[in-house]
């Protein structure tokens, strides 16, 4: 013979009410997901080429001097640790006794390696940066040994990079 | 005999009890009116560098607006006097404190009912945030996201967030 008590219908009714309020309280809640993805930056360019770079007098009784040129300016915009490099086109290598050096300004942060003498092998300029937009100097130096002499015109090919570590 | 028919009286009492609290309940469940709410679409944005407010020296543009990124639709309602609100929160997966996500309506959608208020962002947070009410069942309610506080400062990842909207019954 079955039992069946009071307590049994009063649980059944409970859970008929249970059921009924869960069915009746799904659906008040949308939900949506929103999703910005930052992808690493690292924009670089420049202002122009520099002007010539002369070497066209001298002090008597002392050696030849630099000539320097800061007309043109470096851009950067990063959002990812980095440094920047610079190096001369391959094949381009300055002559016995000339020399070529850049120097960039520090963008706010990280640090300049100051005149760097520039070559085919890859050199850091400015090393330490992270998230940064900023636009800055950059001074080209030539300079020559007596014994060098005298060279025609010629030009060469430099290329700043960004580097990620 | 007698214990058989004891039986059987306390039965009925039993069955009795059992149909008339099952009939309470449902009465008073179906009593209790049911707003149903559901949302369409989504929001996908990648930051890149053509976000930049200019070339390169330049930061990136702050805000992004994405209009339409989402519909939501009021129905079930108990008629066009039934009276209800739509909160908003975010739950954050991937974030970042420099970064802030608001929320307008953008359109009244259609339907016998009303709506009202929502026209200006509201900024979505972690705690409920009442965003707009109305009343009577409204479809294709569209809805614009901002981003506010974008710049290279904002280290490259996937920022996500799941935005939870809730329809409030209101008396």
């Amino acid at each position: 013979m079955r039992k069946f008590t009071k307590f049994t219908a009063f649980l059944a009714a409970v859970l008929v009410l249970g059921a009924s309020g869960i069915a009746m309280a799904t659906n008040n809640v949308a939900v949506q997901t929103a999703t910005y993805e930052v992808t690493p930056i690292h924009e670089l360019s420049v202002s122009g080429s520099p002007g010539a770079l002369i070497i066209n007098s001298a002090t008597a009784g002392s050696d030849l001097p630099v000539v320097v040129d800061a007309t043109t300016t470096y851009s950067i915009t990063t959002n990812e640790a980095c440094h920047i490099t610079g190096v001369i086109s391959p094949g381009e290598e300055m002559p016995a006794g000339v020399t070529l050096s850049v120097a960039l300004a520090t963008p706010g942060m990280g640090t300049s390696a100051g005149d760097v003498v520039l070559t085919a092998a890859v050199k850091s300029l400015v090393t330490g940066i992270t998230a940064v937009a900023a636009t800055e100097t950059i001074t080209y130096k030539l300079s020559s040994t007596l014994t060098a002499g005298a060279r025609s015109s010629d030009t060469r090919t430099v290329t700043l990079t960004i580097v990620t570590p | 005999m007698v214990s058989s028919l004891t039986f059987f009286i306390r039965e009925r009492a039993v069955m009795k009890t059992l149909v008339w609290s099952v009939i309470l309940g449902l009465f008073f469940s179906v009593g209790a009116e049911a707003i149903d709410l559901s949302a369409s679409g989504g929001l996908m944005r990648i930051v890149n560098s053509s976000n930049l407010v200019a070339c390169a020296g330049s930061n990136m543009v702050t805000t992004f607006d994405d209009a339409a990124a989402t519909t939501l639709a009021i129905v079930n309602t108990s008629g066009s006097s039934d009276q209800w609100r739509i909160d908003v929160r975010r739950s954050d997966a991937t974030w970042n404190n420099a970064i802030r996500l608001y929320v307008k309506r953008i359109s009244d959608g259609s339907g016998s009912g009303a709506v009202t208020g929502g026209l200006s962002y509201v900024e979505i947070t972690g705690s409920e945030s009442q965003f707009f009410s109305g009343a009577g069942d409204r479809i294709g309610l569209s809805l614009s996201y901002e981003l506010t506080g974008m710049s290279v400062a904002v280290a490259p990842n996937i920022y996500s967030t799941t935005v939870t909207f809730t329809v409030v019954d209101t008396p």
